[in-house]
Formats: C-alpha cells, structure tokens, sequence
C-alpha cells in the first residue's frame, strides 16, 4: 500500500509542473500589462522601469518562470502585485475558510445523501425513491448561486441563521485563533458558544454548497446499493433468515460503500472549488473570492497562487480518493498493474 | 424512418422522465425565441411605470431596477444564456471528438499525447478553469465566455470518444473497412464515430446543460456578458443587490435557469437508459 501511495505521489509531480506552467503561460499571457494597472496611466518611464525591474518583469520569460519556480518549491508564491503582502500568507489566511465550509458541506452531503440513497434503493420503485431521485436531479440542476441567494430570502437575516459572513474572530476574542479552523479553535478553547455562533454562520452557505455533492452521493449509493442486493450472498444472508435491516446495512451496503467512499473523495475537490461562487454568495471570506477578487482587481500573482493551490488540492483529493478505493476494497490489489 | 428509429422514439416517449424532460427544454426554448417577439418593447426599453414593481398581471414576473418588464427580460436573457451554451458545447464538440478519435484509434504517442492533456485539463476544478482562461482572454465579454465553457467542456467529449474507439477498433467492420482500403478519415468519421454516437449524444445533452450552469456561475462572478445584457446569471447577480426588497428580480431568471438545465438533465438522464444496452430491460 504505502509503495503504490508513494509511487501515485510522484506520478502526480510532472502533471503539478504541468499546472503551474500552463497557470504560468495563462496569467502572462493576459492582456494589457501589471505595471500600467499598478502606477495608473500617470507612471513616469522611470517609474515604470523600476517597478518592472522590482517586479523581474524585465527580464526573459524562462528567467521569470525558473524564478517562480524557486519560490515555489520554497512554498514561496511571490508577492501580490497590488498590496503589499506575500500571496503564500494571504492563501494560508483563506485557506482554512474554504476548507471548513467544504468539510461542513460535505458532512450534510453525506449525511443525507446516504439516507436517501439507501432509501431509495430499499423502496425501489416506491414513490419515496422517484421522489428522492427527482429531487436529487434538481440538486445537480439549481445553480448554486440562486439557492444561496435563495436559502437567504428564506432563512437569512440575523435569526435564525446569519446570510453569511464568517464570524470576526478579532471582533469578539482577544487571543488568537490556533488553527484558523474556527470550528477546531473553539472546540480547544472549550467555548461552546463560540462554535454554536460559528455554526449559525456555516450553515446557510454550507447547504447552498452541500446540494450538489448531495444528489451525486445519493445516486451513486442507490445504484450500487441495487447492485449489490441483488447478488448471491445477500440471497444467502437472507435464506439463513437474517433480518432485512441487517442484509442492507451490513451485507449489502458495506460493499456498496466502496465506489459511494471514491465519490466522495472526488466530491470534496469539486467542493473547494465550487466554493467560488458559494462564497461569492455568501461573501465567505475564503479561496473562492480571494480568486475572484484577485482577477477583479488584475493581481495575477495573487490569481496564479490561488488557482495553483486550489489545482494541487484538488489533484491531492483525487489522489486520496484513488488511494481510498484500494484501501477499503480488499478486491483491489494495489500495487499490480492497474 | 428505420425500424430501430420508430422503436427508439416509442421508448422515449414511454420513458416519462426524459419526455418531461424534453418537453421542458422545448418550452423553455419556445418561449426565448417566441416571447421577446410578441411585445413590441424591446427587452432593454423602459416601462415608463417605477421600477421596482412585484409581479403582477401586467408584469408577470415583476420590474427590475430601471423597470424594465423581467418576463421579456427573463425570456431574452434565455436566448443568450441558451446561444453561449450551444456554442460552446458546439465547440468542445467539434475539437473534443476529433482528439478522441484519433487518440483511441492511432494510440500510442498520440494517444499518450492526447490524454496527458485531457489529464492535465481535468486535474483543474472547471470552474477554476474557466475563471483563469476568462482572464486569460482578456476578461469578460461574450467571446471568452463561450470560448472558456467551451475549453472546459473539451476533456471530457476526448475522454468519452477515446474510450468508445477503443473499444470499436478491433471490431470486424473496421477490420473488413480497412481491408477495403478506406481512408483512414472516412474510417474514423463514417465507420467509428456513427457508433459512438449513442454515448456522445447523452454526454452532448447533459453537458449543454452544465455549459449554461457554468456560463452563468461566469456571469454571476462578473466574468461573463456585459451586466447590461439580459443574461440569466448576470440578471441574478443584479437582483442580488436588492434581494430583500424586490426578491423577484432574482428569483425569475434562476427558475428559468434551473428548470432550463433540469429539462436537459432529466432528457440526458433518460436517453440513456434508453441507450445504454446494460440498463435495457
């Protein structure tokens, strides 16, 4: 297992090059140039000049790119060409954000996928199961901007539950977050209102992003569910009499979790990213709108680490979801020929 | 009509979901085509009345800030949202296929070629991707966003073709189709693609209707169409901004977005257990 895990882990570093190349060539080939964005029309040629040598811009692409390159293996993502701060900080600053509303998401998603899913697959042809399918149809149909804005209408507000905005951590505690996961530094701190505050604000945005991976997961346990009723061993199970709740949920549904746990892997990268338009929503202050704001204001540095970071998590999801498959199903033999 | 086609359109229109699902597309593009015809103010032209006003009966769906009619609106901005689609599903169409063709059919480094591509494209969130080609080409406007969905869309056509030739290729009609000495484009184009085309098509439906999602996440980001253009998401991110007050500014297009993209979901999801030989029953 840890060979094949480490051999998928260095297949993954030519196609990470890849990435930040093609980011590379992309962002650089933008039109209209950093430095007339950063001095105005006003910029003398001397001032122009210096910041275009501050900035390396100056000098030959390959330069440039080797250049990046340095920084980057030393976690380095450049600085912001509009503020003065480094990319890296401000991504490490955002980062926990978006992954916190994922995580959250993606625990409604599989909570209430899996019940529909089984669900449905018990009562095949039911009217709970065309419904549930229906509905899951729907989730993957709504785009998920309209039903934040929707789920706001309805919900929003201050009471019940807040139209977004993550809490301010600096408005209303003096000592400062350990982890920036919100939802961890309340639990170390102990401080229960503190995370029922917190969860009030996730909510919303949290089921906005949750419907899509939703409705994936309820499909996928339904029909691999069915797939698995219908085989010998169930039949077996249930010929020596064991109970119907036990058949599904231990002898038919552990075997069908296995492609349910992949989807899920895949699911959550998808869900990182789709945070985009969530948070644009829900003005979340994670990844999703450092990226937006960032193309907005023409930081393409900022733009370019951003991407790059949300690219590479969602490589290493796909990994962990790959990695997962062989893991929880013993058929798989990792290792061999794939 | 061939035999196969009469008992394929009987199936379909036993299959319930996806003729419910046709039939919603069809209305929906009925109505973007016919309605903006049928009143004689234009879309972008002024009631004259507030702004402002809820639905009523002389504004179904209400008026928005500038108190232009949003039924006209909502049903104009269904033409463009529908035209970028199209196009763009056109576009990863016509270079998707192609790559996957040859990829599957030729191997090798083609092949190897061709799929570290698609890999490549595929290890981006597409969204993501999308947003940084927007960018890329210069910003919002309705070229880069059809340009954009349409990149996006090409891996996954590729991938689909790629896997279909694969399979074919060792067929016997391709066997006997090269012993006849065909050309190796009339192979590709009139022997393997024609029966590729039942997967294709399914892929083809219920990517137009992530096209118009993605095309309008785009334009709700400000990266799409111009905000002055009746788009469906660049008509919601407008509504957005007086959300509490006139909610159904919003509300209208993104029912027309989300029933437009279901009616291609619910016919795609059925055309293919229609096609799909293993779902037959």
């Amino acid at each position: 297992m840890l060979p094949f895990a480490l051999r998928r882990l260095m297949g993954m570093v030519p196609m990470l090059f890849l990435a930040v190349l093609a980011i590379f060539l992309l962002v650089r080939s933008v039109p209209g140039d950093p430095v007339t964005n950063m001095l105005g029309e006003k910029g003398t040629p001397q001032e122009r000049a210096r910041v275009t040598a501050d900035l390396g811009l100056d000098r030959p692409m390959l330069v440039q790119f080797g250049i990046y390159l340095e920084g980057l293996v030393q976690g380095d993502l450049g600085r912001s060409y509009l503020k003065d701060e480094s990319v890296s900080g401000r991504i490490a600053e955002k980062f926990p954000a978006t992954f916190e509303l994922a995580f959250c998401a993606m625990c409604l998603a599989v909570l209430f996928g899996l019940t529909a899913g089984i669900l449905s697959a018990v009562l095949r042809g039911k009217l709970l199961d065309y419904l549930s399918m229906f509905l899951a149809l729907v989730g993957v149909s709504i785009p998920v901007f309209w039903l934040g804005l929707i789920l706001i209408l309805l919900l929003g507000g201050d009471a019940p539950f807040p139209s977004g905005e993550r809490i301010d951590w600096a408005a209303h505690f003096d000592y400062a977050p350990a982890t920036g996961f919100y939802v961890l530094d309340a639990l170390l701190h102990g401080d229960l209102a503190m995370l029922g505050e917190h969860l009030r604000h996730l909510a919303l945005p949290s089921i906005a992003l949750a419907t899509i991976p939703m409705a994936v997961i309820s499909r996928m346990t339904r029909s691999s569910l069915l797939e698995t009723l219908g085989q010998d061993f169930v039949r077996t199970a249930r010929a020596k009499g064991v109970g119907e709740g036990r058949v599904v949920l231990r002898h038919a549904l552990q075997p069908a979790l296995v492609s349910v746990i992949t989807v899920v892997g895949l699911q959550f990268g998808t869900l990182l990213a789709g945070a985009v338009l969530t948070e644009t929503v829900f003005n979340w202050p994670g990844l999703g709108t450092y990226v937006v704001d960032s193309v907005n204001e023409r930081d393409y540095n900022a733009v370019q680490g951003a991407a790059l970071v949300i690219a590479t998590t969602f490589m290493v999801c796909n990994l962990v979801a790959d990695l997962l498959y062989g893991l929880v199903d013993p058929r798989v033999k990792l290792g061999g020929a794939a | 009509m061939s035999p196969f086609r009469t008992k394929a359109w009987r199936r379909l229109a036993a299959h319930r979901m996806a003729l419910f699902g046709l039939v919603l597309v069809a209305v929906l593009i009925l109505c973007s085509l016919a309605v903006p015809l049928f009143f004689s103010a234009s879309p972008r032209e002024l009631t004259g009345e507030t702004a402002f006003l809820p639905p009523s009966l002389a504004h179904w769906f209400g008026t928005d800030d500038l108190g232009r009619d949003l039924l006209l609106r909502t049903f104009a901005g269904g033409r463009i949202s529908l035209f970028v689609a199209f196009v763009a599903v056109g576009f990863s169409l016509v270079i998707g296929v192609p790559l996957g063709l040859v990829a599957g059919y030729f191997g090798g480094f083609v092949d190897s070629a061709v799929m570290r591509l698609v890999d490549l494209m595929l290890s981006f969130p597409s969204i993501l991707l999308a947003i940084v080609l927007v960018t890329a080409f210069g910003g919002a406007s309705l070229q880069s966003l059809v340009l954009s969905v349409g990149i996006v869309g090409i891996p996954q056509f590729a991938r689909q073709v790629r896997g279909e030739v694969l399979a074919l290729r060792e067929r016997e009609f391709v066997l006997a189709a090269r012993a006849l000495g065909l050309s190796r484009r009339r192979i590709l184009f009139r022997h393997l693609l024609p029966n590729a085309l039942g997967p294709l098509t399914v892929l083809t439906t219920l990517r137009v209707g992530t096209a118009i999602l993605e095309a309008a996440g785009l334009s709700f980001l400000g990266l799409g169409v111009e905000v002055d253009q009746a788009e469906w998401g660049t008509m919601i991110k407008a509504g957005r901004e007086t959300l509490s007050q006139s909610p159904w500014i919003a509300i209208f297009p993104g029912l027309a977005l989300s029933m437009t993209v279901l009616g291609f979901n619910l016919f795609g999801d059925g055309l293919r257990d229609l096609l799909d030989p293993r779902e037959r029953r």
